[in-house]
Parts: structure tokens; sequence; C-alpha cells
């Protein structure tokens, strides 16, 4: 028998002692149960988030790391690239003072 | 030598770049959204178990009336009858309150959930825009094949159209000279 299902069986007693104009200990005492039975019910309602701290989320520690390498890469690229600019540039000058024509 | 990195190379990886921050933006306001509607849960939760609570104590209270105004004999024992009282209703009073923050703790776990999920998203999204920063740059490859193609006279889009043109030939020669021997067999 589930909670809610005996919160169900406690709250048709209660109604019939209701209609039965029955007002003593005992339908007090089972009306606490009641109300006691629904917070608990309305408590037990969260519980399926008991688990979410075991979801695993990807691990991404490594890609700031990673990322690092990346830039340094790049950092790499373009010194590269600059010096091949410059090269060319001091070539062009120096084809240009031989004589050949650079467009 | 080289030609660089790919046009539809760099065009993916700025697509996809964009789609991560676009879709950074999505999990942000979904989450928003999520937390917006637990809140909204617990205080309707607790608004419940303080209800509920009340009405306990009313009972309590009732019952605890219905006692002291008994009739005797013997003479009811006032002092213990309130006593019993009032320390049900601090029992039931603390139980809300442990019960509330049962409730408070879970739903603190989907918050903290949701924040290591969007902090490790966040972490791919800078990862992927690194990786593209890297794939947009002008590689050395493309300086040179840019100056020769300039010092010939040759635009370079159509250098690479020439590749492209001279691989697809190849691989039809290819698939032709496979076909030829298959069916010499």
């Amino acid at each position: 028998m589930t909670t809610q299902e005996i919160f169900d069986t406690l709250q048709t007693t209660l109604d019939k002692l209701d209609d039965a104009g029955i007002d003593d200990s005992s339908k007090r005492n089972l009306h606490i149960l009641v109300l006691q039975l629904q917070n608990e019910l309305i408590t037990e309602s969260f519980n399926s988030l008991k688990d979410i701290d075991s979801v695993t989320v990807a691990d991404t520690s490594q890609l700031p790391v990673l990322a690092a390498g990346v830039q340094t890469a790049i950092d790499d690229e373009k010194a590269r690239t600059a010096l091949v600019e410059k090269l060319i540039a001091t070539a062009k000058v120096g084809l240009k003072a031989a004589g050949i024509p650079i467009p | 030598m080289g030609c660089g990195t790919p046009a539809a190379v760099k065009k993916l990886s700025s697509a996809q770049a964009a789609t991560m921050v676009s879709y950074e933006q999505s999990l942000k306001l979904y989450f928003a959204a999520i937390v917006g509607f637990a809140d909204a849960q617990v205080t309707t939760a607790n608004h419940l178990i303080d209800l509920n609570t009340r009405q306990i104590n009313a009972e309590l209270r009732a019952a605890t009336l219905e006692e002291i105004n008994k009739a005797g004999p013997p003479p009811p024992d006032r002092g213990a009858a309130l006593s019993k009282y009032t320390a049900a209703i601090q029992a039931q009073n603390a139980l809300a309150e442990t019960q509330k923050a049962k409730i408070a703790g879970l739903v603190a776990k989907l918050n903290d959930k949701q924040n290591e999920m969007m902090s490790a998203f966040q972490e791919m999204t800078k990862a992927q825009q690194k990786l593209d920063e890297y794939i947009q740059l002008r590689k050395t490859n493309d300086v040179i094949l840019d100056e020769l193609t300039g010092i010939l006279g040759v635009n370079r889009a159509k250098v690479d159209q020439a590749t492209q043109d001279i691989t697809h030939i190849a691989t039809d020669i290819q698939l032709a000279a496979t076909n030829l021997k298959g069916g010499s067999k």
C-alpha cells in the first residue's frame, strides 16, 4: 500500500465520521493523522530530486588547459606568418633592386 | 605545400561556434524557467505545510480544552494538559520546519546541478571558440600561397578551384582505371 493509498483510506474514514456527525477525540486524532500524512506526501513529492547530484556532467576540466595549448599554437602561427611576410617583403625588395619586376 | 584551411572547414567551424553560443543562451533561459517553477512549487508546498500545521495545532488545542474542561472526578490536571499541549505544538512546528528544510535542500540540489551543467557548457563553448580562432587564422601557408599567386598574377580563389578540379579529375581517372581493370577480368 502506498502512502497515497493510506492517505486516501484515512480521508475516507474521516469523511464517514463527519457524515455520521461524530465529533470526539478519536475523530480529532484521525484528522491530525490525515494532516500529518498530507505534509509527508507534500515533502515526498520532491523526492525525485534526491539522486540528481549523482547525474554525471561531462568532465570539462581539461578543456581550459587544452585551450591554452591552442592559444600557444595561435601565437606561434602568428609569429611564423609575420616572419614569412617579412622574408617575402625583403625578397621583393632584393628582386626589385636586381631589376626584376614584382607585381 | 598545403593550401591553408579550406573555406568549408572555416565556415563549419564558425557556424558551430555561433550555434554553441546561441544554445548556451537557450540553456540559460531554460534553466531560469526551471528554477522559477521549482521555487513556485516550494512556496506552495511551504504554504500547504503551514496550513496543515495550523489545523493540527487547532485540533491539539481543542483536545486540550476538552481535557481541561472535563468534569471530575477526578478533577482535571490543567498544568499537565497545558504542558502536553505546548510540547505537542512545539514538536509539530519542529516537524514542519524539518519538512520545509528537506524540500529546500532537494531543490538546492537541482539548482546546483543546473549550475554545474551550465558551467560545463560554458567551458565547452569557450574551447570551441578557441578552436575556431585557430581555424580562422591566416596561416603561413596562406601567406606563401597568396604571395606566390600575387606574383604570378593569378587569383587565389581560382587556384583553389583549379586544385579541386584536378582532384576531381584524378579521382575520376582512378575510378575509370579501376572499372577498366574490373571489366577486363
